[in-house]
């Protein structure tokens, strides 16, 4: 089942002085479950797709349907409430909130999302547990290190449970065992909460555990790879 | 909404050291305006209280004609009747009768313009407080003949004391220049220096006998028991005698001086509140934008990951808000102190007591208080002006793209 679906999505940046074709005519199915990672050089419109496919920039041309609706024809206040609803974020940077702990953090988008006290408290308890960090909760960002604010971060996307994830080079600062340990993280929560993971990436670590790895080079699909799932596996 | 004022409110302490100043600022903002509208609002009221309780009670009854032009002439009709009925009114506390006319008082030396106040004394007495401002001799005296008394200053530009003879020249009924002997029998000192070098006060019966219109008044002052009877027993006097040539007028209408103080007072209260009020909206102003521009990332991750503009906004507010309560409160505490304390120990006013007497200000000693209306009124002025002031940094930051605020580099 698609849950996302670009149609000729293009993306030019400015049009009227020096055009620059960030993403030309991006076709894409994304199916539920997927741990997809997009690959390619910097500047080929990895992020320029992750924000489009999260409406957080517009595109040109073309469509982006979830479900059926074209999140490009949202007016403001629904493409925040469709964020909101339906997508969780992973920045390069973690950019958590620094004036809550670990645990507001990772409540928040929940918070947001007005979810009963309960449910909300169970739910931020199982995330904690779930990316390692319970004897952090009450920690703000600042007495986290980097893999960890990372993993408060993943939390946080996941926590109001979206349907699919997208993380812009989600381990680009952090060292090899801290990268090891959110993949891992990221990977388990992927099998067993079903949440779609869309990854934009240089990291080997991320592209040799993904399941698709599509490839952009000047704002194009190059390449559409299915990994298979033993490989994969045994690289896990 | 609850996470939203948390967020709020750590948000403001990010930075403690600039939070600290602008809250110190609001509070010092505050303090001084609040202790400026205390002196200013004491003083004012210290005034018209000398005014009402000296000079012209709350009620006064003219001719009409006499208030274009003053002539002893010009009297009441049947004044000495319409006295004796205000005088048995029960909301009254006392009235009395004066004539007043423009004259001449001259010493062997010296001379002087003055106006001349014929009084009843006893009645007089009653209704205002000009026997207690005497410094020295006696009140009308009754045994002497043709008693005056007049203000230090006079006294002084005349070279004349307690016991001397002075000549007081006036215009009498029919228009010739009556001229006659008055001994001084006391002196007075008044709030305004102007009163003390122009007022003389005689006994009215001595006045009207001499112009020639004995029984006749230019004017009924009455002071009544309770200030909050003003507005139904002026009505009610108006209704009972206000004819065309009856002027029946409260102590603001028949005192354009008192009216312009008033005026000028509140005034000024208002510039100060205002400009207090315009360098704390653009304190706020400075402290908000630097926050919102320190922010811009993580207002763009936070407008990313779904928080929508009514929220954001309302956060901003809320900082702008909880500064504002913050220093305010400190503003208000502090200056509820010092008013607290300056009431109790009086503020000492005498190196400016020739400036403030020339407007009617009579004590050096002035003891500050401020009506509680004063303090909600700016704690609502102050909240309104933060608001005011956080909906352009607000605005400013719902203004920003999350994909640009995101990729931009701290």
């Amino acid at each position: 089942m698609n849950v996302i679906e670009t149609k000729d999505v293009s993306k030019i940046y400015n049009p009227d002085t020096i055009p620059v074709n960030a993403l030309n005519k991006v076709n894409l199915h994304i199916e539920k479950g997927e741990f997809t990672a997009i690959v390619g050089p910097s500047g080929s419109g990895k992020t320029t797709l992750l924000n489009v496919i999260g409406g957080l920039d517009d595109a040109s041309n073309g469509s982006v349907m979830i479900d059926g609706s074209d999140i490009l024809k949202l007016s403001g206040g629904k493409l925040i409430d469709f964020r909101l609803r339906h997508i969780g974020f992973v920045f390069q940077a973690y950019n958590l909130i620094p004036v809550l702990s670990a645990k507001e953090n990772i409540e928040f988008i929940m918070l947001l999302q007005n979810w009963p006290t309960k449910k909300r408290e169970d739910r931020t308890k199982e995330m904690l547990e779930a990316v390692g960090l319970k004897d952090k909760s009450g920690s703000r960002p600042s007495q986290l290190s980097g893999g960890q604010q990372q993993r408060v971060a993943v939390a946080r996307a996941l926590a109001s449970k979206p349907r699919f994830v997208l993380a812009d080079e989600p381990t680009a600062n952090l060292d090899s065992k801290s990268a090891e340990n959110l993949l891992d993280i990221m990977l388990k929560l992927n099998k067993e909460e079903h949440i779609t993971f869309i990854f934009s990436t240089h990291d080997p670590r991320v592209i040799k555990r993904a399941r698709r790895v599509i490839t952009l080079e000047d704002g194009k699909v190059v390449s559409d790879i299915q990994q298979n799932t033993e490989q994969v596996l045994a690289r896990q | 909404m609850k996470t939203l004022l948390k967020l709020a409110w750590r948000n403001i302490w990010r930075n403690t050291t600039r939070s600290l100043v602008v809250v110190v600022s609001l509070a010092i903002g505050i303090w001084v305006t609040v202790i400026i509208l205390a002196l200013s609002d004491t003083l004012h009221r210290e005034s018209l209280k000398d005014a009402i309780e000296y000079k012209y009670g709350h009620i006064q009854i003219q001719n009409p004609d006499f208030v274009k032009n003053e002539k002893l002439v010009l009297t009441i009709p049947d004044g000495e009747r319409m006295l004796g009925e205000i005088s048995r009114d029960k909301e009254v506390k006392a009235a009395t009768a004066r004539t007043e006319a423009y004259g001449i008082i001259a010493s062997a030396g010296y001379s002087s313009n003055i106006i001349l106040i014929g009084v009843l004394p006893g009645a007089e007495e009653k209704t205002t407080l000009l026997k207690s401002r005497l410094s020295s001799g006696d009140y009308l005296a009754q045994e002497v003949r043709n008693p005056i008394i007049l203000g230090e200053k006079l006294a002084q530009k005349l070279n004349v004391k307690t016991g001397n003879k002075v000549v007081l020249g006036f215009e009498g009924k029919g228009g010739e220049l009556i001229s006659s002997t008055f001994r001084i029998t006391g002196m007075y000192k008044a709030t305004q220096t102007r009163d003390e070098e122009m007022l003389v006060y005689a006994d009215l019966a001595d006045v009207t006998r001499l112009a020639g219109i004995e029984g006749q008044y230019n004017k009924i002052v009455i002071k009544l028991n309770d200030l909050d009877q003003l507005v139904p027993y002026l009505a009610s006097l108006k209704a009972r005698f206000g004819q065309p040539d009856v002027l029946i007028r409260d102590w603001r209408e028949a005192n354009a001086d008192l009216e312009l103080l008033s005026t000028w007072i509140d005034q000024m209260d208002f510039i100060v509140t205002i400009i207090v009020l315009i360098a704390l909206a653009f304190g706020i102003l400075n402290t908000m934008l630097m926050s919102i521009l320190e922010r811009y990332k993580e207002l763009g991750i936070l407008m990313a990951i779904g928080m929508n503009k009514l929220r954001v906004f309302t956060m901003i507010v809320m900082e702008t808000i909880y500064l504002s309560i913050l220093g305010g409160a400190v503003g208000m505490l502090i200056g509820f102190i010092t008013i607290s304390i300056l009431n109790y120990s009086g503020v000492n006013l005498s190196l400016f007591s020739d400036a403030l007497s020339g407007w009617g200000f009579s004590s050096d000693v002035v003891y500050p208080t401020l009506e509680p209306r004063v303090y909600v009124l700016i704690t609502v002025l102050v909240i309104l002006t933060a608001v005011v002031t956080s909906i352009y940094p607000a605005v400013k930051a719902l203004m920003l793209k999350p994909n640009e605020a995101i990729s931009k580099q701290n």
